[in-house]
């Protein structure tokens, strides 16, 4: 039996998954068993859409489907929570299963504390996830740098560091930085991200630490949950999954290759966010980046933390309906009330046809909120400080001053007229 | 519960965007990026974030109609086409009038040009309700050979000089207009010629606030300040084209003095916006598809040939269009023949009693004014098919609901002739049909006895490469790539994301100045003392999206705060709009980002007068 924080290398014993998984097939495995045993009713997880750099989700109820999702997808930048909160009404009906990257997990946990989720019906499998890259980007980025028709291409990862690919004819590996440098590589919130090991998840699953006869043939496990270790120990007594104790040596490196890609991280994080200056400074750089904006919407409708049916940007009080650029109320109440909770899974970034980047002001915001009030958003299911307001109290305290409308209250703009 | 995703093209602007259909249980509920697309790379503005509400708006018509004692009674589809086949056939050809769609598809165009040339038999038929679209393609075909943006909406991010004119396209088409700004972050110069503030001026490093309809007088200046300067391109215009002379001598009266005065532009300001778009290349002119704009576009490209701006990435002439697939359109050859009539003159033909049956596919072309919806009253018989009671919807004897994007398969062709798949997610909503085989119902069922047996989309297109030449060589499978292709194919060969590297495509392969000069169009009076900067109206597919009537929730006029402050008008007052063509009630928006004496409104009108009639 297993239990939380055991640590264990872990593959396949079912042959047909063993044809096409990566790493020993242990995460295919843990969802065949998921499905088999009607502990998920679905298996939400990502599968190549018209290529190697199309990302799509798919819904999984046959454990035959699985071989499907077999492989990494760096492309694939999409966030799976918010789909599951608009499309599969937040989990509230239907157990599901979902592979997750270190931005998923954390924004399961934000939608979760908003009631936008039923995380006691999602089982999370979390993978080690050093970055990914925007499609189209790689794309140039391949036939820029690698000199590789992307449409060759059959196969990528990142591995020590490189962004290696495998074409017809050979393969080929450049390291991220020099990548980095030359303006491609991973999405600028992927470089500042310190969510390596998403260990929020149930079980944490990758191939850092795992060495000696077993490397590329195991995956390496981590157990976070109850519900993750009772997930292990089902697929291993089903006979679909074979485990073993690491290698210590492997417990060392894998520490080692976490520590160097937060230390990474940081490093970004202090590049990106000396360049936007500090008060007044960054404040302008701020407002004259968001002049552009077109208010598509892009940024809300896949933003984690937006849920309000009745979005503030939408009340005409404070943005016009039509203009555009919006004013600048647009984007201070996106920053108001995302910044605490602001996961910096990169999608408001990615997403924005302004080439606004959304996503580093939020996050830079999250940061210093962090250091005022030390709230860690996307970890567990700890409220930001502003949950801690009593909602009908505080209405009820405004009402009585004759209004329960809080701009009026704080601003009174009719004062002296 | 099941969900899956379908890969199609957005089917509001001519930009094409790739999306992704988010099928629910048989219903699509929303959109996602496809980042996959390289267009727009998963990004979409709010139309293309909200596609899929029109979709299921309970307001759709999902039913034939047939109007019996001025009310739509539901029919069965036998019964609207025996009703549509009894009517038409007893009017001859060259009294009935054909409008194409420049949003939907590819097939429905081609089939629907062969009915109208084979089945009803009519030289009549176009594809744009306002008049604007063929004169402009006509430009460019005239200058390079072909009828269409001389290179891609991806490459314009390479440009180091970018002049908008005639166009505002982050709002108009916003994934163009997100190119422009890459270009900028890359270093490039933009000027954008507009009598309004819009959200591309203010991105503009140089905006330059010139009177509407002044632009062939604005761009002949900025040549003629080139011409002067010394700085045309000596060595392209001597290779690669002719009748440069001519051009020259249609742009001398253009002197910077001239100009300022026709344009309201302070003096010099020409001579620097020249310098800027000499100073480094690639430039390119960033336009669209606007009244008058044959010339407009013809001024341009005489700038680009000028400058030798053709022919490599980030330079040419970008004419953005409008609407999904007004290029397609185009393309499957839904234009008037020499003997036939373009929307325009078909609804001065309707006025005058000389067209007396119109078939409608998808656009709604009463919204273009008053004169319109009196001149259709006129005409004895009107077969509209839409998805919805459009204004022009409501004047017909018989509606044929179509099914929606997401219903059917087919393909549209962007501005920048990428031609792309829309595909089906879910079932037609009620018994509503696709657009290419209700056509082709009803021409089986008036006797067609060949060209209308498709079973599929697929068919079709594989007619279409056929019979129309830049198309030739190109299949489905080949569009299952989301780069999909830009014609001309060459069979099927990808990579013509410009054109003319080698050579033009005119007859004799020289790129064609033209010697267009500067005429005033009809200028403000005493009568109607403002100046009209033509803004795009909403149309049908926005009118029924509940997030974009939102955010436009009617016709505005947008005045300058002095010329408002004179007649008594702030926002939100109705205000009385007069022009030429008859009056119509408007909300006003007073602002500083508009010209004094020139007012921006969603109507085909050159001058008009302001009258407030409510409001404090």
């Amino acid at each position: 039996m297993t239990k939380k924080g055991d640590m264990l290398y872990a593959w396949t014993n079912d042959a047909e998954i063993q044809k096409k998984a990566e790493l020993g097939g242990a995460v295919t495995s843990l969802w065949k068993h998921a499905l088999e045993s009607k502990t998920v009713d679905a298996v939400l997880a990502i599968t190549k859409g018209k290529d190697l750099y199309d990302a799509q989700p798919v819904l999984i109820k046959d454990p035959k489907d699985l071989a499907k999702t077999a492989g990494s997808l760096h492309c694939g930048t999409l966030l799976l929570p918010k789909l599951i909160k608009k499309y599969l009404d937040g989990a509230e009906t239907m157990k599901i299963g979902v592979t997750v990257k270190g931005c998923d997990a954390m924004a399961f946990y934000e939608l979760a504390k908003r009631k936008q989720i039923n995380l006691d019906n999602i089982i999370m499998i979390g993978v080690n996830c050093g970055g990914s890259v925007s499609p189209v980007i790689a794309r140039k980025m391949i036939a820029a740098k690698y000199d590789v028709d992307p449409d060759k291409v059959h196969k990528e990862e990142i591995d020590k560091g490189q962004f290696i690919i495998e074409y017809e004819g050979g393969h080929k590996g450049i390291s991220v930085d020099e990548l980095e440098e030359a303006g491609y590589g991973r999405r600028s919130n992927c470089r500042r991200c310190k969510m390596k090991v998403p260990r929020q998840a149930d079980l944490a699953c990758g191939n850092w630490g795992v060495i000696g006869p077993r490397a590329g043939k195991a995956t390496f496990v981590e157990v976070c949950s109850e519900k993750g270790a009772k997930l292990l120990d089902g697929a291993v007594k089903s006979g679909v999954l074979a485990t073993e104790a690491p290698n210590p040596k492997g417990l060392e490196i894998r520490g080692k290759v976490e520590g160097a890609m937060m230390k990474l991280g940081e490093k970004w994080r202090k590049h990106d966010f000396e360049g936007l200056g500090e008060g007044k400074d960054r404040l302008k750089t701020i407002m004259t980046e968001t002049s552009r904006c077109i208010k598509c919407y892009s940024c809300i409708s896949a933003c984690p933390i937006c849920y309000c049916i009745d979005c503030t940007t939408k009340n005409p009080a404070y943005v016009t309906p039509g203009d555009i650029p919006p004013n600048f109320m647009f984007h201070l109440i996106r920053f108001a009330h995302i910044a605490d909770s602001c996961v910096n899974c990169g999608q408001c970034q990615e997403l924005c046809p302004a080439e606004i980047p959304n996503a580093m002001f939020m996050h830079a915001q999250q940061v210093e909120l962090e250091k005022m009030f030390g709230h860690v958003p996307g970890q567990n299911m700890e409220l930001p400080l502003m949950a801690f307001v009593e909602e009908k109290t505080e209405r009820a305290r405004l009402h009585n001053t004759g209004s329960d409308m809080i701009y009026e209250n704080v601003f009174n703009p009719l004062k002296g007229h | 519960m099941d969900l899956k995703y379908v890969p199609s093209t957005c089917p509001y602007c001519g930009t094409g965007c790739g999306i992704n259909l988010v099928v629910k249980d048989g219903q699509v509920t929303g959109i996602s990026p496809w980042h996959r697309n390289p267009v727009n790379e998963g990004k979409v503005c709010i139309r293309g974030n909200r596609s899929f509400e029109f979709v299921n708006n309970v307001e759709r018509i999902t039913t034939p109609l047939i109007k019996k004692d001025g009310k739509f009674v539901e029919a069965s589809w036998e019964d609207a086409y025996k009703e549509i086949a009894g009517h038409l056939k007893s009017v001859k050809g060259d009294e009935i009038g054909c409008v194409a769609s420049a949003r939907t598809c590819n097939e429905d165009n081609y089939v629907f040009k062969n009915f109208a040339q084979n089945v009803v038999k009519t030289a009549s038929i176009d594809y744009c309700g306002r008049g604007c679209n063929a004169d402009a393609v006509r430009g460019l075909a005239d200058a390079f050979g072909k009828g269409a943006m001389t290179n891609s909406i991806t490459d314009i991010s390479d440009a180091k000089a970018i002049l908008v004119i005639g166009s505002n396209p982050l709002d108009e088409n916003p994934l163009a207009g997100r190119r422009i700004i890459m270009a900028r972050k890359n270093g490039a110069k933009v000027i954008v010629a507009d009598a309004r503030t819009s959200a591309t001026a203010k991105i503009a490093d140089l905006h330059i606030a010139i009177n509407p309809g002044t632009e062939v007088a604005f761009l002949n200046g900025v040549a003629a300040a080139i011409i002067k300067a010394g700085k045309e391109n000596k060595d392209f215009i001597a290779k690669k084209t002719k009748d440069f002379e001519k051009c020259k001598a249609a742009v001398a009266p253009c002197t910077p003095e001239a100009v300022a005065k026709i344009c309201g532009i302070p003096e010099g300001i020409v001579t620097q916006a020249a310098e800027i778009f000499t100073a480094s290349s690639p430039a390119s002119v960033v336009t669209s598809a606007g009244a008058v704009s044959g010339d407009i576009l013809r001024a341009s490209a005489n700038l680009v040939l000028l400058t030798g701006n053709v022919g490599v990435a980030g330079a040419g002439v970008n004419l953005l269009r409008a609407k999904s697939n007004a290029q397609g359109a185009m393309d499957m050859g839904c234009v008037p023949a020499d003997n036939g009539h373009a929307v325009p003159a078909m609804i001065e033909a309707a006025a005058a009693g000389k067209i007396t049956a119109l078939y409608v596919m998808g656009e709604n072309i009463a919204s273009a004014g008053p004169k319109v919806a009196e001149a259709l009253d006129k005409v004895g018989f009107i077969v509209v098919q839409d998805m919805f009671m459009t204004e022009t919807a409501a004047k017909a004897h018989v509606f044929l609901p179509s099914a929606s994007f997401t219903e059917r398969d087919g393909t549209v062709t962007n501005s920048e002739r990428r031609v792309q798949r829309v595909r089906k997610a879910v079932e037609p909503i009620g018994s509503s049909r696709a657009d290419w085989q209700i056509i082709c119902e009803l021409a089986t069922a008036m006797g067609a006895d060949k060209g209308f047996a498709f079973k599929s989309a697929d068919e079709i297109f594989e007619e279409i490469v056929k019979n129309v030449p830049d198309y030739a060589g190109i299949t489905y499978a080949m569009l299952e790539k989301p780069e999909a292709i830009q014609w001309p194919a060459a069979g099927g060969v990808f990579g013509s994301a410009f054109l003319y590297a080698d050579k033009f495509a005119t007859k004799d392969g020289k790129g064609t100045f033209a010697a267009v000069g500067y005429t005033a169009g009809e200028a403000v009076s005493a009568d109607y003392p403002f100046a009209v900067a033509a803004q795009w109206p909403r149309g049908t597919l926005s009118l029924n999206t509940a997030s974009i009537v939102r955010e436009f929730p009617e016709a505005k006029v947008t005045i300058n705060k002095a010329d408002a402050q004179k007649l008594g008008i702030s926002t939100g007052n109705k205000v009385k709009v007069s022009g030429k063509d008859g009056s119509v009630t408007m909300t006003a928006n007073v602002t500083t980002g508009i010209k004094t004496g020139v007012v921006s409104l969603p109507l085909a009108a050159a001058a008009v007068k302001l009258e407030k009639t409510e409001g404090a």
